[in-house]
């Protein structure tokens, strides 16, 4: 991971909104869903605007005034999370320098927090057909 | 830079089956079965606006598909706005011509893999009912088939054509929800969450206390201009054994008590209760219930970023397709309506009189 590093959404898999100041993102093929607080929304959105990592880290310092150095590793570590739960991925798309997040925080600085959910697992889960019958279609279980 | 290998993507290379074709065998598959049936009968439903015509090839799906349906039924209309095509194979003795996809094709939500629409076809196989959904947009045709009639979970008779509803209703903006809705002559309000959080109970509670019903697990919602409305689908209850114990009322109105308790007890609210069974009403407020234990209930306002957690992924995980556009839909309604925690306690009476009360404010 380096400040040239730039990411995407992991789509298909991976959908979002944000709403009232968070990322609500929800991974299909996990099963698993998360929050996003709002200085994490706006890496969310740095990335679905195509920013490497430095243009990131500017727009998070413009965004918020308040900010110090740990904001470069603050996105750093939400970036290694975000990776590891599959709902980013390295991209080799071409970098774009600014973001709109730049401005519009409503909150004073805080360290981007990702909250995860796997209450609903249970939905996406699917038994593997094992068994189809000589028409073609899976037998039924009595 | 990151070394890890991104997860795997849909393969876009993949060479996917004509569904065209296949939906055209499969409406063949229909007209044989009807032809091999002795009755035909034909149902007529307003589902939120559309008329739909429910076409059975004989009478065998009839009982699986209508009793959840009959608020909803209408006379007979000139025009359909949908035609909904269903039978099995046993009962008429027509053989389904097999899948054009694999047996390790089947996905999460129904989805067969590398199914995206192509055609203008939505298509789901659901591995536990056994029902195959395929809606012909282009055509105004739906068909819903399974290999026998007598295989019919409990879950599938309490919401059945579930897929098709939503597929055909998010085509109108309109959005299938994961909720149970209540109300009064002035409105009701969205009781979501998943499941075991409560609005179930709530929902029935409400119901015998007075108010009136759309639905406890499933409605569909729209927005129109900057009103709200939300459409009861299907006139179920599923009630487990606690819920039970805690509403006897409804003990000896369970349409399957034979299989009990390998099944959760369904009761058609519709044969009970028909003067609250209600097909729609202006949505006035969400609600996301939480047992506390307490004796009073109370509701707290809640942020929309809180509710739409709430209800989101609990009715997007569920069904087949949705994707992004559900996603807006639900946004607009947490952002247009207040939203509340209701903090639920043991006092039915007061919870309803409580949601009465924040539907007529």
């Amino acid at each position: 991971m380096s400040a040239q590093s730039v990411y995407r959404v992991n789509a298909p898999h991976v959908i979002s909104e944000v709403i009232d100041g968070e990322a609500i993102i929800l991974n299909f093929e996990s099963g698993c869903y998360y929050s996003l607080n709002e200085s994490g929304m706006a890496v969310w959105q740095a990335i679905q605007d195509g920013c490497n990592q430095q243009a990131m880290l500017s727009a998070l310092h413009q965004r918020y005034h308040d900010v110090g150095d740990e904001a470069a590793s603050d996105l750093t570590e939400v970036l290694k999370l975000l990776e590891l739960e599959q709902l980013i991925v390295p991209s080799d798309s071409l970098v774009v320098e600014g973001s709109s997040v730049h401005e519009g925080a409503t909150t004073a600085y805080m360290k981007p927090g990702l909250e995860k959910f796997t209450d609903l697992q249970e939905l996406l889960l699917l038994d593997p057909i094992h068994d189809v019958d000589e028409s073609g279609w899976p037998r039924q279980n009595p | 830079m990151a070394t890890s290998k991104p997860v795997t993507q849909i393969d876009s290379a993949v060479t996917t089956p004509d569904y065209r074709d296949f939906y055209a065998a499969a409406r063949s598959c229909f007209v044989t079965a009807s032809n091999n049936a002795d009755t035909t009968p034909a149902l007529w439903l307003n589902l939120a606006g559309s008329a739909l015509r429910l076409r059975f090839a004989g009478e065998a799906m009839v009982a699986n598909v209508t009793p959840a349906l009959e608020h909803l039924l209408i006379d007979p209309q000139s025009q359909s706005d949908l035609d909904v095509c269903i039978w099995d194979s046993v009962s008429t003795q027509a053989p389904m011509p097999p899948p054009p996809w694999g047996s390790h094709d089947y996905v999460a939500r129904g989805e067969i893999r590398n199914h995206r629409g192509q055609g203008g076809i939505d298509l789901a196989y659901n591995p536990g009912s056994g029902r195959l959904t395929i809606l012909h947009g282009d055509s105004q045709t739906a068909l819903q088939w399974t290999q026998d009639a007598d295989h019919c979970p409990y879950w599938e008779q309490a919401a059945p054509l579930r897929s098709l509803f939503h597929w055909w209703c998010s085509r109108r903006s309109q959005q299938l929800v994961h909720g149970a809705a209540v109300g009064t002559e002035a409105g009701a309000v969205l009781l979501t969450g998943k499941g075991g959080s409560g609005k179930s109970t709530t929902a029935l509670g409400a119901l015998l206390s007075g108010l009136d019903y759309l639905g406890d697990d499933y409605v569909l919602c729209e927005l129109v201009g900057d009103q709200a409305k939300v459409y009861s689908l299907f006139n179920t209850a599923k009630i487990d054994d606690q819920s039970l114990e805690y509403m006897p009322e409804f003990q000896d109105k369970l349409s399957n008590n034979k299989r009990l308790p390998e099944e959760k007890a369904v009761v058609f609210i519709q044969r009970y209760f028909p003067q609250q069974m209600c097909r729609s009403r202006p949505l006035r407020a969400i609600l996301i219930p939480r047992v506390t234990g307490n004796a009073n209930s109370r509701i707290v306002p809640l942020r929309p970023a809180l509710a739409y957690l709430a209800l989101s992924p609990t009715t997007v995980f569920q069904l087949p397709g949705a994707r992004e556009e559900s996603l807006a839909i639900l946004k607009q309604l947490v952002q247009r309506l207040p939203c509340y925690q209701l903090e639920l306690g043991r006092d039915r009476q007061q919870t309803a009189a409580l949601i009465k009360q924040t539907i007529e404010e």
